[in-house]
């Protein structure tokens, strides 16, 4: 890039240090800059421009009424002297806006949130300043290939290959319907005539393992109440909607300094088209990563994945053409997590995820198991031939521990989590531990936070990095439980948990709206907005500071790592995973945790292979 | 033709005047073509926040804005030709008006760019192309084939102070072409005192040895630097003042490339005394490209307020006054947009009414 020849001049009075430090960012960039005194007159600026080689001026001024004038004066007298249009002319301030500038007759204005990068860019002419500023090229990151998995307790990594043999042992000849549904999608989705809803042999072969609404809907076309295809309307609406998005991209960027925590935010309004909207002013607010979240009758359903549907209720349902939809409206650089982890249609959702261009998945038999209403037999079946399909599709899976916010303690969710990112280690996978960041029953009936929210938290964190040196997201989301109706109050606690998860050095956090908890129904972009701000601040607040624990942040730890040994011991002891489950080894009823019934019988040895159902009968 | 609407500050009308020109040959059956030096339409001030004039195009007109800004319009526009020019809200496309509707306007920023817009107007079949101004901004009307200058009450509320200014205005735009063309250009420009006392030696030098009498004044001009210039020119002890436009001995003449460069030195008033003191000095003053003044219109409205805690708001000052004093001030037309109306502004700004200068 060739030096330029750069007049900087602030017109106002006192107020240059916005342009000292653009000068400053100018000048590393390797260009030549002339900084003119504060207070410089439009006469100066073009006396000074007609004494040397220029090929930029930047003036700095406060807008007020008058100001204006002044500012097309000088742009008046450039022209006058035959400066322009040789000679680029910018302006930076508080009130500047690109109409302004257009106003004024200036060929770029640049107000709040410029970067000196984006000044840097214009003087360049690498990018179209307008559409820059403030933006970013967004570069998806993965985390996981810093990780190598490593289980520095031998007792623990002897466990964990225990049960995990056990539970490969016992899944290595079953199948299930949803497992069966996973192999038909995977040809129709290579297949294109099915994709175009042809394919009439696959889909009736399909139809033969739905059940409940979705063998309604195969047999007679009939959709569950509350459930609607969206009409050519809605579809084109939406369609000029994310075209218009993807003409204007605006991808803002949260983190302050490299290496802290990517930020995730969830959706799943019922609505794609809400979800788009919702997906946009996220990214455009600087989320790097988007969730989807599902209906939960839909994972308690056997299939209905088909068409362009939308629901009245929470969760938007997975088909592929509304994540193919989804996908369209995506920034390339946006990472995508899909959550597959709770119910009957977990192998098949991570298929769809693979083949229509997801990044992530969210898989845990424990939660989903215990707190998600899947039966435990079905969800070990499910969850492994998941896992396998996270392998094959390349996809990190995320390991949930939600059953933490019905009560059960940390340790038994920790024992879920490791024995699920075992079980993806051996199957050639790469799990990420998704820890919950926030006040769960646990800890209040323990009062483990009443003087603070940072040790039980941060506790969590110590436990897992002693466990195994894998990547953490956590969430999900950061300070749940510690919201209330008041936006700010909502706010400022996400973002604190935001900046404690950054302290403690994890590689990304899932955050909520503000109103995501007392929305009464879908969530207002405003309060999605609200946090990520928020957040943006407390990144930029603790840099790279940290937030002081006290003792009891790593008595804790211990406690939590000490009791996940214990409960890994009466797994493996158990001899049999899935029996674990039902006898409340990785979280009871007391504790808020119930085997869940959807699925339970569907579980069949391959034939050949013994009795026709394998789910204990209690 | 291209008709420039420029404008002593903001808010003093010129999106008014505008908009009466642009109906108003539309009535009479003619295609118009629109464009603004700077941002016009919107619904709100840029600066005060207060409400402005929308722009309404009817089928057929032909408008030169930034693309990005015809999706904020309400008007559907066919658009028929991207130009090299850029804004800082992205490349400026010629379009025809399909759907009447609201526009928002962002075209050239530079004289160049209104000639290149005006040119493929017309080769397009425009009439009238009307350039709306923004601010104070006047150099790029020097392409113009005919100005109109909007003041009022957003200059100063006090009636006689925008009258003396528009009687100065009126005075440098009235200003002819030389007799005979410029033989010698003037090295540097005139902006500050060392730029006109060193310029004025160079005249007076010439003046007394003989030299070239019709000299180019090719650069910016500041206040200041005309005011010094103006200064070095005095007449020698015990020469009486040579009355205005008399020929002086030796006769001497400075061109200017047209007046907006003038207009553009700084406090109108300073320039307006300057020149007068250049020409008792006995020194003629032209321009190589003069812009025809077609009229003033004067704009009783203006936002009150300064800002800060308080939001602006609009108020009024005495119509009739202001009008009148503009009138007596500028020696020609002075029209009051809203209470006059379009057809007699039409009249005199494009339809064979005699401008100021008598051109």
């Amino acid at each position: 890039m060739e030096s330029k020849h750069i007049i900087m001049a602030p017109l106002d009075p006192v107020h240059d240090v916005g342009v000292r430090m653009i000068a400053r960012a100018l000048e590393e960039g390797g260009h030549q800059v002339t900084l003119l005194p504060p207070d410089s007159t439009p006469e100066d600026v073009v006396k000074k421009a007609l004494a040397g080689p220029v090929d930029a001026i930047l003036v700095g001024r406060t807008i007020g009424y008058g100001v204006g004038e002044i500012l097309a004066r000088l742009a008046d007298m450039l022209e006058a002297a035959g400066l322009r249009p040789r000679v680029q002319l910018a302006i930076g301030g508080m009130a500047v806006k690109p109409e302004l500038a257009a106003e004024l007759g200036y060929d770029a204005g640049f107000g709040p949130g410029t970067r000196p990068a984006d000044v840097l860019a214009f003087i360049e002419g690498r990018a179209s300043v307008q559409e820059g500023t403030g933006t970013r090229h967004k570069v998806k990151t993965n985390s996981t290939p810093k990780y190598d998995y490593r289980i520095p307790d031998r007792r623990l990594e002897s466990l964990l290959e225990t049960i995990t043999d056990q539970v490969l042992q016992w899944t290595r000849d079953r199948t299930s319907p949803g497992i069966e549904r996973a192999r038909v999608r995977e040809e129709m989705i290579a297949t294109p005539s099915a994709r175009a809803g042809g394919g009439g042999d696959l889909r009736r072969r399909y139809a033969e393992y739905c059940g409940g609404a979705a063998a309604d809907f195969y047999a007679a076309g009939t959709l569950p109440p509350g459930v609607r295809p969206m009409s050519p309307t809605d579809l084109e609406v939406l369609e000029v909607y994310c075209e218009e998005s993807r003409r204007r991209p605006s991808v803002g960027k949260l983190q302050h300094l490299e290496g802290q925590p990517a930020v995730f935010v969830q959706y799943g309004t019922g609505c794609p088209a809400m979800d788009v909207a919702h997906i946009k002013a996220s990214e455009a607010w600087g989320a790097d990563g988007v969730i989807h979240f599902d209906p939960t009758w839909s994972a308690r359903t056997e299939g209905l994945h088909e068409g362009y549907l939308t629901q009245e209720e929470t969760g938007t349902l997975y088909t592929p053409e509304i994540i193919r939809l989804i996908k369209r409206s995506l920034d390339p650089g946006t990472l995508w997590t899909l959550r597959a982890h709770r119910g009957l249609n977990t192998p098949e959702i991570v298929v769809l995820a693979g083949l229509l261009g997801a990044d992530m998945v969210k898989i845990n038999i424990t939660y989903g198991a215990l707190s998600g209403g899947t039966d435990p037999a079905r969800l070990t079946a499910d969850g492994a031939e998941a896992i396998r399909y996270a392998a094959k599709y390349n996809l990190p899976f995320d390991i949930p521990v939600g059953h933490e916010l019905s009560g059960v303690p940390t340790a038994k969710t920790f024992a879920g989590m490791l024995i699920l990112a075992a079980l993806g280690l051996k199957l050639g996978a790469r799990p990420i531990l998704n820890p919950l960041f926030c006040y769960s029953p646990n800890v209040i009936l323990e009062g483990r936070m009443d003087r603070n929210y940072v040790d039980y938290n941060a506790a969590r964190i110590l436990a897992l990095r002693r466990s195994i040196h894998a990547p953490i997201r956590a969430g999900e989301p950061v300070a749940f439980m510690t919201h209330t109706e008041d936006r700010a109050q909502s706010a400022v606690t996400t973002s604190l948990h935001a900046g404690l998860a950054m302290s403690l050095g994890v590689d990304a956090v899932a955050i909520a709206s503000t109103d995501e908890a007392y929305s009464g129904g879908a969530i207002s972009v405003a309060s999605r907005i609200d946090t990520l701000k928020g957040v943006r601040e407390a990144f930029r607040f603790f840099g790279d500071a940290g937030v002081r624990t006290t003792d009891r942040a790593e008595e804790w730890a211990e406690d939590i790592f000490r009791g996940t040994l214990q409960v890994l011991e009466r797994v493996a002891a158990r001899g049999d995973f899935v029996e674990a489950l039902y006898d409340g080894l990785l979280g009871d009823s007391s504790e808020g945790a119930h085997p869940g019934k959807a699925g339970k019988n569907t579980v069949t040895r391959i034939a050949g292979s013994g009795s026709a159902s394998s789910s204990p009968s209690q | 033709m291209i008709l420039g609407i420029a404008g002593t500050s903001k808010n003093t009308g010129k999106t008014t005047a505008t908009l009466a020109l642009l109906g108003e040959a539309t009535r009479r059956g003619l295609t118009p073509g629109i464009t603004s030096v700077g941002y016009d339409g919107e619904e709100l001030d840029n600066i005060t926040g207060l409400p402005k004039p929308r722009i309404h195009c009817t089928e057929g007109t032909l408008v030169a804005t930034a693309r990005k800004c015809l999706e904020t319009g309400t008007a559907g526009v066919d658009v028929l030709e991207e130009l090299p020019i850029l804004t800082a809200l992205g490349r400026v496309v010629l379009g025809r008006i399909r759907k009447p509707g609201l526009v928002v306007l962002a075209g050239p920023g530079l004289g160049e760019g209104v000639r290149r817009v005006a040119g493929r107007m017309e080769a397009l079949g425009c009439d009238l192309a009307i350039v709306d101004g923004a601010l104070n901004r006047v150099v790029p009307m020097a392409e113009a084939g005919g100005v109109v200058m909007a003041t009022g009450a957003a200059r100063d509320i006090d009636a006689g102070a925008v009258a003396a200014e528009a009687g100065f205005i009126a005075a440098i735009l009235g200003l002819g072409t030389p007799a005979k063309p410029p033989e010698v250009e003037a090295p540097g420009s005139l902006l500050d005192e060392e730029d006109g006392l060193s310029t004025g030696a160079l005249v007076q030098e010439s003046r007394s040895r003989g030299g070239p009498t019709s000299i180019l004044m090719p650069g910016a001009v500041g206040e200041k630097g005309l005011e010094a210039f103006s200064r070095s020119l005095s007449r020698p002890a015990g020469e009486p003042p040579v009355r205005i436009g008399a020929t002086a001995k030796p006769a001497i003449t400075v061109v200017f490339p047209n007046p907006m460069v003038l207009l553009a030195a700084g406090n109108v008033h300073g320039v307006g005394r300057s020149l007068r003191e250049i020409r008792l000095a006995g020194v003629q003053v032209a321009y190589l490209r003069p812009v025809p003044l077609r009229a003033f219109t004067v704009n009783p409205v203006y936002p009150a307020g300064r800002g800060g805690r308080e939001p602006y708001q609009y108020a009024q000052v005495d119509p009739d006054e202001l009008k009148l004093r503009v009138a007596e001030a500028v020696q020609g037309p002075v029209i009051d947009v809203v209470r006059d109306g379009s057809e007699k502004l039409y009249d005199i700004c494009v339809g064979g009414g005699r401008s100021l200068d008598g051109r």
